[in-house]
């Protein structure tokens, strides 16, 4: 799932407001743009979308702080699985 | 979704009843009174395996499914009357248990399991503060990394066996500026210096399962004492709440089974003007709610025991599942009390303390408005 792609799941699915601005390394997580619940809504999310398993353990702010990070992470799991 | 239990999951639950009916008949009542936790029980479930029941093989449990296990708790809520111990074991099955089993390194399951599943270590779960509440991200407690240690300072509340505990799983903030994404968790030994528990508080109900603080002043860990990674404290408290809200309330629906007996029972053999009281529409109707009650509890049950152990990242059935079996108990609750009339407020009868005790879930592991929270934001509002 590249950044485009997360970003518009983001502003439709949790935000449910397509305007809203995110751009690639904007912080979400200490912005409090996604709280714990809309964390782990992106999570069955991506587990669904990309098929991978997300441990809980790894849900820290380094993965999951920017767009960039998310895909970055969610990339590497990917890779890993294949 | 097929919830037909097999032959071999009906045997055991009938012996999981028949040990509770042959093994754990203390006086709930003379534990309830002056807030006494039984630890002979304790042994005793433990003995019967009841807390390796969801470990796996290789690590000395019974290796049983999220679901069976579920079944065999809602067993323990029919057939014992000690709510509180029912729900004490549901704490070390599904969060104290699943912490270790999902987070915990080799050592830390090697020095922590084996006691746990024998029933000799008990653990505590200590996320909650004085000013945190619903808002359960937003503690205070500290823990800075000095050399290969951290230092734990804070103070917890509303500890499930906060007394009693020989361990506990310690929320503690690692980054105090990163909020949530900040939190780390430990496993701190009781004896460790700077750990302090208090006394038990006394509660309105679960009063045979003690609750209360636990003040750590400069209490300083080993590193290895981490569990998990870094930073994933508020993740890991998400998960094991998951696994508490799903299946923590399942003696719940056997607890709903017992009073629906005892109200059935009753209301059979007590006559008001030559009629059993179960022939007025009043008490009838009461009680026709209590097994629909019962019947759809155990149907979310199921489900939602099924979503965790295939792995499901759903929040909608565990937040209904909280909700529902919480309400329906205490609803129940009353119903129970309204069947017997007077003797069913009086303590000696045993009734009211099953509405006492209820009245602990609408709270526990996220409040009901926090589950309806949950589930508001899932339909999109």
């Amino acid at each position: 799932m590249n950044v485009d792609a997360l970003r518009t799941y983001i502003q439709n699915e949790i935000l449910n407001d397509p305007e809203f601005v995110i751009e690639a390394d904007q912080d979400l997580l200490l912005s409090e743009t996604l709280n714990s619940l809309s964390v782990t809504m992106l999570i069955a999310h991506l587990e669904t979308e990309c098929n991978v398993h997300i441990p809980p353990e790894d849900v820290t702010l380094e993965n999951f702080c920017t767009l960039q990070a998310i895909e970055s992470y969610v990339r590497g799991l990917s890779e890993s699985s294949s | 979704m097929d919830f037909e239990w097999t032959k071999e999951e009906c045997d055991l639950y009938d012996e999981v009843v028949a040990f509770c009916k042959e093994s754990l008949q203390h006086d709930v009542a003379a534990l309830d009174a002056p807030s006494e936790f039984s630890r002979d029980a304790w042994k005793q479930c433990a003995d019967f395996g009841v807390l390796g029941w969801r470990v796996p093989t290789e690590q000395g449990g019974k290796g049983y499914s999220a679901t069976l296990s579920a079944l065999l708790m809602e067993a323990i809520g029919y057939g014992c009357e000690d709510n509180g111990l029912a729900f004490a074991l549901g704490t070390q099955m599904w969060g104290v248990q699943t912490a270790l089993l999902q987070f915990g390194s080799d050592a830390q399951v090697d020095k922590y399991l084996p006691g746990s599943i024998r029933g000799e270590l008990i653990g505590a779960h200590a996320m909650n503060e004085e000013s945190s509440g619903s808002d359960a991200f937003a503690i205070a407690t500290t823990a800075v990394p000095d050399g290969d240690d951290f230092v734990i300072s804070g103070e917890k509340t509303l500890v499930t066996f906060a007394p009693l505990a020989d361990f506990a799983v310690v929320f503690a903030k690692t980054a105090p500026d990163a909020g949530q994404w900040g939190i780390s968790a430990f496993l701190v030994d009781a004896d460790t210096p700077g750990y302090k528990a208090g006394d038990a508080d006394e509660m309105m109900g679960l009063r045979t399962v003690p609750y209360g603080r636990v003040v750590l002043h400069d209490c300083r860990v080993p590193a290895e004492s981490l569990l998990g990674k870094p930073g994933a404290g508020a993740s890991i408290f998400s998960f094991i709440q998951m696994w508490e809200r799903s299946l923590v309330l399942a003696p719940h629906v056997g607890a709903m089974h017992r009073l629906l007996d005892q109200c059935l029972a009753f209301a059979r053999e007590r006559k008001r003007a030559g009629l059993a009281i179960g022939k007025h529409q009043a008490v009838s109707h009461r009680i026709a709610n209590m097994k629909l009650r019962l019947e759809t509890a155990r149907l979310l049950l199921y489900q939602t025991a099924r979503q965790q152990q295939e792995g499901s990242s759903d929040l909608m059935a565990p937040a209904l599942t909280k909700i529902y079996l919480s309400e329906s108990l205490v609803q129940s609750g009353l119903d129970a009390i309204a069947i017997h009339g007077g003797d069913g407020y009086l303590t000696a009868a045993g009734v009211e303390r099953n509405l006492r005790d209820a009245i602990g879930a609408t709270i526990y592991s996220g409040t009901t408005d926090v589950q309806r929270n949950i589930v508001a934001s899932l339909l999109g509002l």
